[in-house]
């Protein structure tokens, strides 16, 4: 068993780890590199400027890892450390001179159309590229990340001690993040610093900032709160100071540095909304729960009263809920809600911070999945209700009742837990299209936006996470069912 | 007894009947035809003709009518004339008019037209080679171990999202967006059949067969295809629908098609914003695509039904 599950588990990174070069390479490749700047109005500004142009086209397939680019500064300083000093001056024998370096790199040398100056570029092969992604992936933090000529002496320690403004901590000094390990009132209570993933660079919308930002940072207005800080002062701040982050000297601002007393001054927003993981998961989490509660006892009834008014009403219910398209039914639901019950139809009315927003796309996430789940679950309890073990316990006086709760429920809710995956997945494809209609800041809704958009670097990273919750569910879903069951071994099951 | 039957004359109590080629025929059990039982079977169940007339009047309304509406989503001639604008149903424009003075009626048909090609391209598509890669699966070891590997990798990832990707990558336009909906969805359908070909491949007729020297080419196309009509026609009756909801939502995304193909996800997508205002606008797109894919779906539910053997009995 532990040998399988080993393997299991390997099986599954195999399979991220496709998925995700596979979707990387058809991107890269496949999507016109140009289209990023369809809806770019700083492109438009720049039009009458083909320097500047230039230069920030090249800094945008660099920060997007297309290519690799030099501007005149930085290519005149590289290009003068070989021994001859290269100057800005159009001659010829710069000119030469740096001929010969862009060859012995792999750059191709190019000019500005204005300035004349000189410029390089190269491009990135695509297994490069992958390398970078691949490489970047997982940043651990440590006590040597920082180096900052202008803080020769700081100490460089990870110990445990009691902060004046975070409590206990695993607290860092020549780390990134002043606090490694940290605890508070938020769930799930006890917090880490020190592992980040690192999924590249949003571009062109939520320019600049880093993909794991933009989707696990929280979002919405920033809170304020009065805050004691170490040097006495109370001040309202939504600083959120277990982010804390090293800030070389050069930045700091010295309110900040009185206010903190050491150079981890760069800090978050405390937000008010949940991130964009948190929006989804939270509707996911309270969908699958509506989808069992109402699809499960609805399949028992059915099925203990086969060929009866509600079984014959539960069936029809449920084949127009499977042959109706998502979208139809969202939108008929929505309009249902808001017009019997007064919810708000969009997502955005209230906000995150008011209950009713969440009511009606967290039901229809969940009513998305009960027509499968009904119909499976009913065809499992009725195959059951023919076997010889019902039959024996009916023969032996059993009321139907306890037949069907003891007996035929435990059986048929085997297949039902190896499904709970299955509709994990069919909740992150039903979010697509609810968090769409419903403009919820979620994950789901980012695809389709970041499509659009054409934000390579965040489908990616949608991708990477959505096939990451979907492969482990897969995985979860056969360990339960073993617990489940006993007598199902994973090991020498499988399909073949 | 013996000296009484001996003295008894036999000649008149018997005559000479001639063969009759008609009755021995007649005795015979009756002749049984699985097309002829599948359709008597299909026709009997007055949902499924309720559907059928309203599924061939879809059709041949999406298929005929914009040949004669010339409808064009570019046209923006009455765009200034005021008369022609927010029309409500009437009995010149059957389903009223939009912001621009296009009849809603051209536009359902013409986008019904290419929502229901795309579906049904992409179900034959799919199934064709779904079913036949899946019959190979079924039978070779070696091919197998490896397709295995291959969907259980892509199974894992939600199909939407898949589509989503690769019509994004492929860029719009009919054909890009029939390719992106194809070349992973038929890995479903493949694993399907292979399953119910490896539960076939071992009956005891099969084993007699191929101990007989059948070759497998043809157990596969004689023995146990036949077994899985059924099987196939139900697999072809959840596709077709779900194509069709794919494309809707994708073009009501605006990823899948070129901008001048009208389809009836771009029409809700269109007309989202007109819910409240100008409702026949929004809801009667809606209510034609929901006609469409619970007709097909129930169609195709019915006739998996009856080209089932067990129910014609």
């Amino acid at each position: 068993m532990k040998k399988y599950l080993f393997f299991r588990i390997i099986r599954s990174l195999v399979s991220i780890f496709l998925v995700t070069t596979l979707t990387y390479i058809i991107i890269y490749s496949l999507v016109p590199r140009r289209d990023v700047f369809k809806d770019d109005t700083m492109v438009q500004k720049l039009k009458s400027e083909p320097d500047k142009l230039t230069d920030y086209e090249n800094n945008a397939f660099s920060k997007m890892n297309y290519i690799e680019y030099l501007d005149t500064k930085t290519l005149l300083a590289k290009a003068s450390k070989d021994g001859k000093e290269v100057t800005a001056a159009h001659t010829a024998e710069n000119k030469k001179l740096l001929e010969s370096w862009a060859k012995k790199n792999g750059f191709a040398l190019k000019r500005y159309r204005i300035s004349k100056d000189y410029y390089v570029t190269r491009e990135l092969p695509i297994w490069e590229r992958l390398g970078r992604f691949y490489g970047n992936l997982i940043q651990v933090d440590n006590p040597w990340a920082v180096h900052d000529p202008k803080n020769p002496n700081m100490k460089r320690y990870v110990r445990f001690e009691n902060d004046k403004l975070a409590g206990f901590a695993l607290v860092g000094s020549g780390t990134k993040f002043k606090y490694q390990i940290y605890f508070n009132s938020s769930f799930p209570w006890i917090h880490q610093n020190i592992i980040h993933i690192n999924l590249g660079t949003s571009y062109p919308t939520f320019a600049g900032l880093p993909v794991s930002q933009v989707m696990g940072s929280r979002q919405g207005q920033t809170v304020s709160e009065k805050f004691t800080f170490p040097n006495g002062r109370t001040l309202n701040t939504s600083d959120n100071i277990y982010t804390r982050q090293y800030q070389p000297t050069a930045n700091q601002d010295d309110d900040a540095k009185e206010r903190y007393g050491d150079h981890y001054t760069a800090t978050d927003q405390i937000q008010s909304d949940p991130s964009m993981i948190g929006t989804s998961f939270k509707a996911g989490f309270f969908a699958l729960i509506i989808t069992y509660v109402i699809s499960i006892p609805m399949a028992i009834v059915m099925a203990r009263f086969k060929g009866r008014f509600f079984d014959r009403l539960g069936t029809g219910i449920v084949t127009v809920l499977i042959s109706v398209p998502s979208l139809a039914f969202i939108y008929a639901f929505r309009y249902a809600g808001s017009a019997l019950f007064g919810l708000p139809d969009s997502f955005p009315t209230l906000g995150a911070g008011n209950v009713n927003s969440w009511v009606l796309p967290t039901f229809v996430l969940g009513f998305l999945s009960v027509s499968g789940l009904v119909i499976w679950f009913r065809r499992y309890m009725i195959d059951q209700q023919s076997s010889d073990y019902v039959k024996f316990a009916k023969a032996k006086g059993l009321e139907e009742g306890e037949i069907y709760s003891k007996h035929i429920f435990k059986n048929a809710s085997i297949p039902i837990v190896q499904g709970i995956p299955g509709q994990i997945i069919g909740l992150i494809g039903g979010a697509t299209m609810t968090e769409t209609i419903f403009a919820m800041p979620g994950m789901g809704k980012m695809l389709p936006d970041s499509i659009i958009a054409h934000n390579n670097p965040l489908v990616i990273s949608i991708v990477f996470i959505f096939t990451t919750i979907a492969v482990f569910s897969v995985l979860l879903g056969d360990i339960l069912m073993t617990i489940v069951d006993p007598r199902i071994k994973l090991s020498t099951s499988g399909d073949d | 007894m013996a000296d009484t039957t001996n003295n008894l004359d036999h000649s008149d109590d018997f005559t000479l009947v001639e063969v009759d080629n008609r009755i021995t025929e007649k005795i015979d059990t009756p002749k049984y035809s699985y097309w002829g039982s599948v359709a008597k079977q299909f026709f009997s169940k007055k949902v499924t003709i309720f559907m059928l007339i309203l599924i061939v009047a879809i059709l041949l309304l999406s298929f005929i009518q914009p040949m004669f509406s010339g409808y064009n989503l570019m046209d923006v001639a009455n765009v200034n004339d005021f008369s022609a604008r927010y029309n409500w149903p009437n009995a010149e424009f059957w389903f009223g008019t939009d912001a621009d003075g296009k009849s809603l009626f051209d536009a359902i048909w013409a986008g019904a037209r290419t929502s229901i090609s795309i579906g049904f391209i992409s179900t034959v598509i799919t199934t064709v080679i779904g079913v036949t890669i899946g019959a190979i699966w079924g039978n070779s070891k070696r091919i197998d171990r490896f397709m295995l590997e291959l969907y259980n990798i892509v199974s894992n990832v939600p199909m939407l999202l898949i589509i989503i990707v690769l019509s994004y990558t492929f860029g719009n336009g009919f054909w890009n967006l029939i390719f992106a909906m194809t070349v992973t969805t038929w890995l479903g359908t493949a694993y399907f059949i292979r399953v119910q070909v490896m539960i076939m491949r071992d009956r005891e007729y099969n084993i007699a067969s191929r101990t007989l020297g059948t070759p497998t080419g043809r157990m596969i196309t004689r023995n146990i295809l036949p077994y899985l009509t059924s099987v196939i026609v139900t697999q072809v009756s959840q596709l077709l629908p779900s194509f069709i909801s794919y494309e809707v939502f994708l073009s009501f995304l605006g990823v899948g098609l070129s901008p001048d193909v009208p389809s009836l996800g771009r029409l809700i997508s269109q007309y989202s914003p007109y819910m409240t205002s100008y409702p026949y606008l929004f809801w009667l797109p809606v209510l034609v695509l929901a006609l469409i894919t619970v007709s097909l779906y129930i169609i195709g539910q019915n006739l998996a039904d009856a080209s089932d053997p067990r129910t014609h009995m």
